[in-house]
């Protein structure tokens, strides 16, 4: 294993390389430039930093994984003598040590760039630098939920581009499991619904927190860095938004480590296969389509003749996604079932609204 | 050792391997069949890649998807994995990670295979290629050797030499199964010959044994004979194939005496032989006669 281990790390180099590059870029390099100090327009540089961890925590699985992702390759490293389940394991574990190795490095540098530029500057102000260490063992907390999720979700497929697309929409059904509901609520009842109703570019602010509140934390501990309130950084419901994100995240990440190296390794004959490995998965796109509808729907309650033209273009776009997934246009009868189901739902949604 | 007990593996609606149990010892096996008969399926549950669906497949009394099984079986698949813009040591530091591989042994047969050392492998040929992976298998220290068509794309002058190098790691103890859909190419190493048909075991055994089962009878007639004809006298000849006037005759050996008769009274040929059976032919016909008894 040892042997393996170290071949492992030499192919991966490359990517590594690049990924440490990509964090200098979105720390080093900021942190050299952008004003640090006592002013309105003092910057920390944790939110480039923050965006580009996230990003490739939940990419590099997708590394990790390759190995099940075409015939040829799993043929070859699925009957190397390992225990079971220690290949998926070990891969996994190496990508994500070596991310934290690199992001500790460029965070690091980063933040003594930023303290010996204040240590030269004629100002004596300084940042609260113990935010910085909160801040990442924050991020290394959730970038590794983050990976364990995005592992756990690439190893429902067996191929790269099936992969690439089953993290698209499970992200979408993360991102809008409580807002398109919430939103869709209060646009028929026209009533404010608390927290989760946001619409617009809120929507696009605080809806990925649920997904990576590594992502939102940046700001509010770039709020305390710069010496404010943590109630600076929070709005309104935002606090109640965060805490309830967090705790379902939580729950997520536990789960996904659990089922990556407790679940029996699939069976190798599906490696490199195109579409859903099983019933389940299929189900997902549709998913995502309903609640990207119904948020959509709610955003644009107002303007009934747009409403029924995008249903008719989401209706289309969603036949279209699944010939894509199944890699051809006569989809499998359960799909047509769910797809059915799913157009009935829209319409109906759409119907009482475009009433209203 | 490896013993498969009643295996059987099923992808959606087909039934790749079907209630199989079979041994196999020491010495060269030939797999073989038609296309999608369930040979690299076969190959792939024994090396652990696939999971069982039903059976057991025990190597050397150890589950076969244990480390110690695992460590004891080198699988070559018809396409091996090879990272991009590998060049030889690249092959070497891959396997080497995985398995003990000796390589000096392995240098010596790409000298001996005269494959180029210091261009990247995708430059290399079909047939190069498949050295190469052969020269990499015989160079793992494994005692049980799967190769899936091992033999694709290679040249007849190089095939020779190959296939003594296969019979020195036989004549060292060592358990080798290859499978083929080229039945000619496996003809004079192979020790035994198991024939899938339809994931279903068809035939099994020794060449010696297989050809005992067929006899071959040429005659010559100028009278149009057709299969059915011959079925007709309450025979069940195989094939029947006319060259010229010259028609060979395939049918099984407790027929043979009773054919003889009733084609030397109903047409009374010119020509009248038992003719012998070459081990490509006996194969293919091993191959139809279990078709045949499928249907």
């Amino acid at each position: 294993m040892k042997q393996y281990i170290k071949w492992q790390i030499r192919e991966w180099l490359p990517v590594f390389f690049v990924t440490f590059l990509l964090f200098g870029i979105a720390f080093l390099v900021p942190s050299s430039i952008n004003e640090v100090g006592n002013t309105r327009n003092a910057q920390t540089n944790l939110e480039s930093i923050g965006v580009t961890f996230s990003v490739a925590v939940m990419i590099f699985p997708l590394f990790a994984l390759d190995y099940r992702y075409k015939k040829s390759k799993a043929d070859t490293f699925m009957q190397a003598p390992f225990k079971e389940r220690q290949l998926r394991t070990s891969r996994l574990l190496i990508g994500l040590i070596g991310i934290l190795i690199l992001f500790t490095l460029i965070y690091i540098c980063g933040v003594l760039i930023i303290y010996f530029r204040q240590l030269n500057a004629s100002s004596s102000y300084f940042y609260h630098y113990e935010y910085y260490v909160a801040a990442y063992f924050f991020l290394i907390l959730f970038g590794g939920i983050e990976y364990f999720i995005s592992a756990s979700i690439a190893s429902f497929s067996d191929n790269v581009i099936d992969a690439i697309f089953l993290l698209l929409v499970v992200n979408t059904i993360r991102t809008l499991l409580f807002s398109s509901f919430t939103s869709y609520y209060s646009a028929i009842l026209d009533v404010y619904c608390g927290m989760y109703t946001y619409t617009g570019i809120e929507f696009f602010t605080l809806a990925p927190s649920f997904y990576a509140p590594g992502v939102y934390s940046d700001f509010c501990f770039s709020s305390l860095i710069l010496g404010n309130e943590i109630g600076d950084a929070f709005f309104g419901n935002e606090h109640a938004l965060f805490y309830t994100s967090l705790c379902i995240y939580l729950v997520m990440g536990l789960a996904s480590f659990f089922y990556i190296f407790m679940s029996k390794e699939p069976s190798g004959e599906h490696a490199g296969s195109n579409g859903p490995r099983n019933a389940a998965i299929s189900l997902l796109p549709h998913l995502s389509y309903i609640l990207f509808s119904i948020w959509f729907i709610a955003i644009t309650y107002s303007l009934p003749v747009i409403l029924w033209a995008c249903y008719f273009v989401f209706a289309i776009l969603e036949y279209c996604i699944l010939a894509f997934y199944h890699r051809s246009f006569k989809l499998p009868k359960l799909s047509f079932l769910y797809l059915g189901v799913s157009y009935l739902l829209i319409f109906m949604a759409t119907l009482l609204v475009s009433v209203k | 050792m490896i013993e498969l007990l009643n295996v059987c593996k099923h992808f959606e609606k087909v039934d790749a391997i079907q209630h199989l149990s079979l041994t196999f010892e020491k010495g060269i096996t030939g797999l073989v069949g038609h296309n999608g008969a369930g040979k690299s399926t076969l190959l792939r549950l024994i090396a652990g890649v696939c999971h069982l669906d039903e059976g057991n497949i025990v190597v050397d009394g150890k589950e076969n998807d244990s480390k110690e099984s695992k460590q004891k079986v080198f699988f070559l698949p018809d396409d091996p994995y090879l990272p991009m813009f590998a060049k030889l040591e690249d092959a070497v530091q891959l396997y080497s990670s995985f398995y003990p591989l000796d390589q000096e042994k392995f240098y010596s047969y790409i000298k001996d295979f005269h494959l180029p050392e210091r261009e990247k492998i995708s430059t290399y040929s079909k047939g190069m290629k498949r050295q190469l992976f052969l020269a990499l298998s015989f160079s793992i220290d494994a005692s049980y050797y799967l190769l899936d068509e091992a033999f694709d794309g290679i040249d007849p002058f190089m095939l020779e030499k190959i296939k003594e190098e296969i019979l020195k790691e036989r004549e060292k103890g060592k358990t080798i199964i290859i499978s083929s859909h080229n039945i000619s190419s496996l003809e004079k190493i192979v020790d035994r010959f198991v024939i899938l048909v339809n994931g279903k075991l068809a035939r099994n055994g020794e060449m010696e044994t297989l050809s005992k089962d067929f006899r071959k009878v040429q005659f010559m007639c100028k009278r149009e004979i057709s299969l059915e004809a011959l079925c007709a006298l309450s025979l069940h000849p195989l094939s029947l194939k006319k060259i010229g006037s010259l028609y060979h005759l395939v049918i099984s050996s407790n027929e043979l005496e009773e054919a003889k008769k009733r084609i030397h009274a109903v047409y009374s040929p010119s020509l009248l032989e038992e003719v012998s059976i070459d081990s490509e032919e006996m194969i293919r016909l091993e191959m139809l006669a279990a078709r045949e008894e499928q249907r």
